[in-house]
């Protein structure tokens, strides 16, 4: 069912919004939590994030539009040309055209909007002037003491509590953009035997990992559209090291290292160690996990939306995955 | 160091200043032979003789007018008022003529005269010789008001005020007449403006004038027994009055007492308290409270006058509703 898009009510006296920006174009595909548009209010900046899954339909309101709170901006259809009727006031069940405080995502300047809880909030809060003062710096929001219902007026002491409230607490950095994962797995065997008859046969000892990084550029230049790039090779307790094109090499010979490229894309050997998986952060580049319980090998593949787009990610793990898998037809 | 009373204090300084200037004389009622009231001026008269230590009839605008012509002419009178209260009889002489004459003049006449007076309750003298009147003469640009708060500032605050070569008025609290403190013999000046830090705290700021310095302090003993650190300051004069200290004070504490024995409104804790916000706001925590005398004539019943004004006990209630955010008064 089609939900509605509304100005929202970001401070408390507000009347109209000015819609700055859309961030998604009518049409365009979005998930709950997807930031729909930005407000200008006389305290900041702010984005307003979709409510529900769906399509972006029905736009109202242009940038640059005064907008009245509570005024229906766009829809969000099941389909991308869908043309639901507008929902009327019959049809929501006599809901009075409210508007509901939606969550606010992120800000320009450092100031709260207050975003009123609905029931407690009396229209101000009564706090020392040095309460205020250091709430502000500390950007704390008295309303947070109102809403666990901390008799007023507050002081500086007050702010003990307001800190520790859980809205307040402190929290690991959480990454802002969010990072992706692909995981594949594969036998150990055939890449097992093959390193094994290099080295009886050829008398080559190969590292397992110069293969795996060998695999990894092949796989890379399948999906990437830079004809030069550098691998990174990172392995507990070893230095890290940036080969240029090791698929260029043959594997008996070193691929040259260099300092100055940084990698496009970092193949991290785990094998040898109980880890099979790390997300420490969100990687700068595109980072493949490899790690071995001994009989199978585990692919992590970890990116961001900006470093590659889904269907590249997954045929790069795809390809990396068969020629680990099966060496031989690959290095013939 | 040796300990004298207050009103010995008064009495070295005016010594003191007579034998350096002969320029100086003292002028009052009953200050020769009787050596006032409060035997202050005793002994004066045998060494200056009455040519400069001067009896008067009962006619305060009299002598005050005297004092204010002879002070534009080259001498350096000390008046003398019996009482504060009688302050209302002199009231042309001091704030239309002794304040104004220097600007009224364009700078060539100075008057560097000084009101000695006094002031304070619970003495039992009703309510026309109770009064703390000092609030009237700050207001008035052109005085300066000194409001010593033991022997040692009643000395060194008035050597000052001789040497001060523009009207000053000296409000002493009758009550400490007779109360010791330890003073330097000879030179002893205490500059003006320059508050004093009687107790160092860290909760709350207790700003005390004249007797209300020692209020202050017995507070802040009580307090300290709470676990509450006071800070205790005296501003020694209110005209000039050092705000640098007091805003210094505030903004460690976050919260404010002004205590004065004048009438609570329109008077000394009022001018503070509004200053404080003017200049501290961001640093409070709390109202900046204000306590003076009610509102009311000085009543005579001890019982009536005892309550009238701030008790160390009145002064440690308020301060411990103020440090537990209890002095909210409602929407």
């Amino acid at each position: 069912m089609a939900t509605e898009v509304i100005m929202p009510a970001l401070g408390m006296a507000q009347e109209t919004g000015k819609l700055l920006t859309w961030l998604k174009a009518a049409g365009e595909a979005v998930q709950t939590g997807d930031v729909l548009f930005e407000v200008e209010t006389d305290k900041s900046v702010s984005e307003v994030e979709a409510q529900s899954d769906g399509f972006l339909t029905d736009v109202t309101a242009n940038p640059g539009d005064d907008v009245p709170v509570g005024q229906r901006i766009a829809m969000i259809s099941e389909t991308a040309d869908d043309t639901a009727p507008i929902p009327t006031a019959a049809a929501t069940d006599n809901k009075p055209a409210v508007p509901e405080p939606l969550p606010v995502v992120a800000e320009a300047p450092k100031t709260h909007p207050p975003v009123a809880p609905p029931a407690l909030n009396t229209g101000r809060v009564l706090a020392s002037p040095k309460a205020r003062r250091l709430a502000s710096e500390e950007d704390l929001d008295l309303f947070d003491l109102q809403k666990v219902g901390h008799p007023q007026p507050y002081h500086v002491s007050d702010l003990t509590i307001l800190r520790n409230l859980p809205t307040n607490a402190p929290t690991a950095d959480i990454p802002k953009i969010a990072s992706y994962q692909i995981t594949a797995q594969v036998p150990t065997e055939a890449l097992a035997a093959f390193l094994t008859r290099m080295s009886c046969e050829g008398g080559i000892a190969l590292p397992a990992s110069a293969v795996l990084c060998n695999f990894a550029a092949a796989a890379w230049r399948m999906v990437s559209d830079e004809s030069e790039f550098v691998v990174g090779l990172t392995a507990i307790g070893q230095p890290d090291r940036h080969l240029i094109e090791p698929d260029r090499f043959r594997l008996s010979a070193q691929p040259k290292d260099t300092e100055n490229t940084p990698p496009a894309i970092i193949l991290r050997d785990l094998t040898g160690s109980a880890i099979t998986a790390m997300q420490i952060g969100a990687p700068n580049v595109a980072l493949m996990d490899v790690a071995s319980d001994g009989a199978t090998y585990t692919l992590t593949f970890t990116f961001t939306p900006d470093q590659m787009a889904d269907d590249a990610a997954i045929a790069f793990v795809t390809d990396f995955a068969a020629r680990v898998a099966d060496p031989l037809p690959y290095l013939v | 160091m040796r300990e004298i009373t207050l009103s010995t204090a008064v009495n070295e300084a005016i010594a003191e200043e007579m034998r350096l200037d002969e320029t100086i004389f003292l002028i009052g009622e009953d200050v020769a032979e009787a050596g006032t009231p409060f035997k202050i001026t005793s002994g004066l008269v045998e060494e200056f003789g009455t040519e400069r230590v001067i009896d008067t009839p009962i006619a305060e605008p009299g002598f005050m007018g005297i004092a204010v012509g002879a002070a534009m002419t080259g001498s350096r009178p000390i008046v003398d008022l019996m009482f504060g209260d009688f302050i209302f009889l002199i009231m042309d002489q001091l704030c239309n003529q002794a304040a104004k004459t220097h600007y009224m003049s364009g700078g060539k006449l100075n008057v560097p005269l000084v009101l000695r007076t006094n002031m304070g309750a619970t003495r039992r003298s009703a309510a026309q010789h109770s009064q703390s009147l000092h609030a009237i003469v700050a207001h008035i640009p052109g005085l300066k008001v000194a409001m010593p708060s033991s022997a040692y500032e009643a000395k060194g605050l008035l050597k000052t005020a001789i040497r001060d070569n523009n009207p000053v008025v000296i409000f002493e609290d009758k009550l400490m007449y007779q109360d010791k403190a330890p003073v330097p013999e000879g030179e002893l000046l205490i500059p003006f403006g320059v508050a004093n830090i009687k107790r160092e705290g860290t909760d709350i700021t207790l700003v005390g004038t004249s007797s209300m310095v020692q209020v202050a302090e017995k507070a802040a003993e009580i307090l300290a027994l709470e676990g509450i650190s006071a800070e205790v300051i005296d501003p020694r004069t209110i005209v000039p009055l050092d705000m640098d200290t007091i805003n210094a004070s505030v903004r460690k504490t976050s919260r404010c007492i002004v205590i004065d024995e004048g009438h609570q409104s329109f008077g000394v804790t009022s001018e503070i308290a509004s200053r404080l916000m003017e200049q501290s706001f961001y640093h409070l925590d709390g109202p900046v409270i204000r306590m003076g005398a009610m509102d009311v004539p000085i009543p005579f019943s001890p019982a009536l006058e005892d309550i009238t004004v701030p008790t160390p006990e009145g002064v440690a209630e308020t301060a411990r509703k103020l440090m537990r955010g209890e002095m909210y008064h409602g929407d």
